[in-house]
């Protein structure tokens, strides 16, 4: 079999392009890089969509053939894989599947070199089985055919092409396709662009992090032990009663909020942070050399500046991780500057003033959350935790860069919004039991709840019922200033009828909580929590 | 020289193949990782009103209900011109399911008198606002023009009297939330006493109420626009 065949033109004298055929191998050559196209492109596509969130993972093809390819093993098979592979049966399993696409890769190819006509049925055939493999994937929709059918397209386009590329035949035989001489140059370089486009979009695909590959990163952080832990008798000081908020809140639980549309998918591996702006040295951070830094450990409420009056947008955990104030004095700030303007993976920004990171508080770049990595979406790899201040001017998630300004020279995402630009957190207090309009049996009526002020810290309790005194609650320990306090007051409920509850806090300055209502816009709500309740008969 | 070629060719071909199936998440094994992650992902994605100017005016958690964003099972005769009316802004049906329920019903313009009532502006004694904020509701909410058929009389003997006026509000109320698919029936509301609600498709009534728009959502509690105060049963 060769690749090329010399048929006599006729006329002598007259200059006439030598007839070449693809041949068989040429034709193989084809089917692969149609197919190669197809999938190099829907790949992409699918690694795209996944990665600003429209797609599923269903949206990828070869994931989407494999595991059906899987589900339709037979179980000989699959024993056979595990028994002569061990861990890496399913890679196995995916190396035959791709081996068989090759194969019908091949077919493809030879069957359009005779009868092309068949061979684009035969491949829509196969983009149809392969469609009905990302429908049948569970959480798929008709979105995630889209990258199948690009490809496809785009494959199927290939071979249209490659077909036009040959010649009618300059005497009329009734032979098939494959007697018909190809423009030589132009298949070689549609073989060789089809090839480096698939090839470029197969690279480009591998590129792009996906949610796999940020798990994965997660999950191979070794967490290092902070040189200074906080010692906190926790268990000691949480009060007992039901219904209560937790004195710690577990990840899973921790409230979040963000802009992100689609989760940022950063890897340690190719996180970096850039300290710039007003500073004598520029710092470039890797993850690696910030957890090579001396860390601290540290237990730190966080809240959010939307927050209502006696909601739920607090969250206390232990944080890990390196004090800002020891990176910026590495920077060097230079005098004029009181802002530090920081940015997240995903373009949000956040303007802290610069004193409340230099100030001696345990402000932190922080890559660890109640003793594991970080959360993808409350952040990870790295983000920054900063006691007193509301979120929005400090706790920037998916942090890539820190610039050392002035306040007069930048606004920051909420900011822009019409939101404070400075934001130290407000004296709050809420009631977590009883429940709104609660019917309760005469009786003792445990009042609890939680209360904070975060970096001035929380003296007292008071808790009042219909128009009666302010009377003292009991709290949990005062364990530091950046955490909160819990709450508990007995009530004597023995009056049958509406009552209403209310609370305030008073912090360690001696402030009491205002009553003033003002709602979350521009700088936090205040008013007092209260809850109307009904003690029967 | 030609074989030379194609085979190079056939070569680059398989070395595409393979970074393609290397560029999805690696493995089918893999892959299932990341679609637990995506969809983990995916129900943790802000509320589609995110988006939308009017409710980009605050930080606001993301909607772990993601599947109502899309303005979901929204039930009425009224909801269109309810639309019309507050088209966009925190008033709107995609601005309201941002905050929590006062405070959501408190941008409503249709609302104005039933927020006035259960903020302490009608009778100062009688402030709902915390407490309807605090937990899982179902609010039937009269709009304006249902209190304008209350006579002045009883309307200026609620500004003193906090326990009837209590007692019209919280008939209002029933614990947990019921969307339109579920709202049908008795249910009891926080005031002791139960309501009816009948029909069914666009038209629901509460006891001798007509559901004008229903099922909107807010933070903590769903909605439904009525055109008639609700009397509980004299006990």
């Amino acid at each position: 079999m060769t690749t090329s065949e010399r048929v006599p033109t006729g006329e002598p004298g007259v200059a006439s392009q030598t007839p070449w055929h693809e041949g068989r191998l040429g034709a193989a050559a084809t089917g692969v890089v149609a197919v190669a196209l197809a999938l190099g492109i829907a790949e992409l596509l699918s690694a795209l969509g996944r990665w600003v969130g429209v797609l599923g993972a269903s949206s990828s093809p070869i994931v989407a053939l494999g595991q059906t390819f899987i589900q339709f093993t037979p179980e000989w098979l699959k024993e056979l894989a595990i028994r002569t592979f061990g861990e890496h049966d399913k890679d196995a399993l995916t190396a035959g599947m791709l081996l068989t696409v090759l194969i019908v890769a091949i077919g493809i190819g030879l069957i359009h070199r005779t009868r092309p006509r068949v061979a684009f049925v035969v491949t829509l055939g196969l983009l149809v089985v392969a469609g009905a493999a990302v429908l049948t994937r569970p959480g798929a929709d008709a979105l995630d055919l889209i990258p199948l059918a690009v490809g496809g397209l785009v494959g199927v386009a290939f071979l249209i092409a490659v077909a036009r590329s040959r010649l009618r035949p300059a005497t009329p035989t009734a032979a098939d396709d494959s007697a018909k001489p190809t423009d030589r140059r132009r298949f070689l370089s549609l073989l060789a662009g089809g090839a480096l486009v698939a090839a470029a979009a197969g690279g480009l695909a591998r590129l792009i992090p996906s949610a796999a590959q940020v798990a994965e990163s997660r999950l191979r952080v070794t967490l290092p032990t902070a040189a200074d832990q906080q010692r906190l008798d926790v268990d000691g000081t949480v009060l007992p009663v039901a219904g209560l908020t937790p004195f710690v809140t577990a990840n899973a639980d921790f409230y979040r909020v963000d802009t992100a549309y689609a989760v940022p998918a950063l890897t340690t591996d190719t996180w970096q942070l850039r300290i710039h702006g007003a500073v004598d040295r520029e710092i470039t951070l890797t993850f690696d050399d910030l957890l090579a830094m001396p860390a601290v450990e540290r237990m730190i409420t966080l809240t959010c500046v939307s927050n209502e009056v006696g909601g739920k947008l607090a969250g206390n955990a232990r944080w890990q991780g390196v004090r800002l104030a020891d990176l910026l004095e590495m920077a060097g700030p230079q005098g004029g500057s009181d802002c530090v303007l920081s940015t997240s993976a995903d373009g949000f920004t956040v303007t802290t003033p610069l004193a409340a990171l230099t100030d001696g508080r345990d402000a932190l770049l922080a890559y660890a959350m109640n003793g594991e990595p970080l959360p993808v979406e409350h952040g990870f790899p790295v983000r920054m935790v900063v006691p007193g201040l509301y979120g929005y001017v400090s706790a920037t998630k998916w942090v890539v860069d820190l610039e050392i300004t002035r306040f007069a020279d930048v606004t920051a995402y909420w900011t822009q919004r019409g939101w404070s630009p400075q934001a130290p957190i407000k004296t709050a207090s809420r009631i977590d039991v009883p429940a709104g309009f609660a019917r309760l049996t005469p009786g003792t009526v445990a009042v609890a709840g939680m209360a904070w002020a975060q970096h001035r810290g929380i003296r007292g309790v008071q808790v009042q019922i219909d128009d009666g005194p302010w009377q003292d609650a009991t709290l949990s320990g005062e364990l530091t200033t950046d955490i909160w306090r819990q709450w508990s007051f007995p009530w004597a409920a023995t009056d049958p009828g509406i009552h209403t509850i209310r609370c305030r806090a008073v912090d360690a300055d001696g402030m009491v909580q205002t009553d003033q209502v003002q709602g979350v816009m521009p700088d936090g709500s205040t008013g007092l929590d209260s809850r109307q309740v009904t003690v029967t008969a | 020289m030609l074989i030379k070629r194609a085979l190079s060719l056939v070569a680059a071909a398989g070395l595409a193949v393979t970074l393609a199936a290397c560029g999805s998440s690696a493995t089918p094994a893999a892959s299932s990782a990341s679609s637990a992650a995506s969809s983990a992902a995916s129900s943790m994605m802000p509320s589609s009103s995110m988006a939308a100017p009017s409710s980009s005016m605050a930080p606001s958690s993301s909607s772990m209900s993601s599947g109502d964003a899309m303005g979901a099972s929204l039930v009425g005769p009224g909801c269109a011109d309810y639309a019309k009316q507050v088209p966009t802004g925190a008033g709107s049906v995609d601005g309201m399911a941002q905050d929590p329920v006062a405070t959501a019903a408190s941008n409503n313009p249709l609302l104005t008198t039933l927020v006035a009532a259960v903020s302490g502006k009608v009778n100062p004694q009688v402030d709902l606002v915390n407490t309807l904020n605090s937990g899982d509701f179902t609010v039937f909410a009269p709009v304006d023009s249902a209190f304008a058929k209350i006579d002045a009389g009883t309307m200026d003997t609620l500004k003193t009297n906090s326990t009837l006026l209590s007692g019209i509000l919280t008939y209002h109320v029933v614990a947990g939330q019921l969307d339109p698919g579920q709202v049908v029936g008795t249910h009891p509301t926080v005031n002791g006493a139960s309501l009816t609600v009948t029909g069914s498709g666009d038209t629901l009534k509460v006891n001798d109420a007509s559901v004008i728009c229903g099922g909107v959502k807010t933070k903590n509690a769903t909605v439904y626009l009525i055109d008639s105060v609700l009397m509980p049963p004299a006990s």
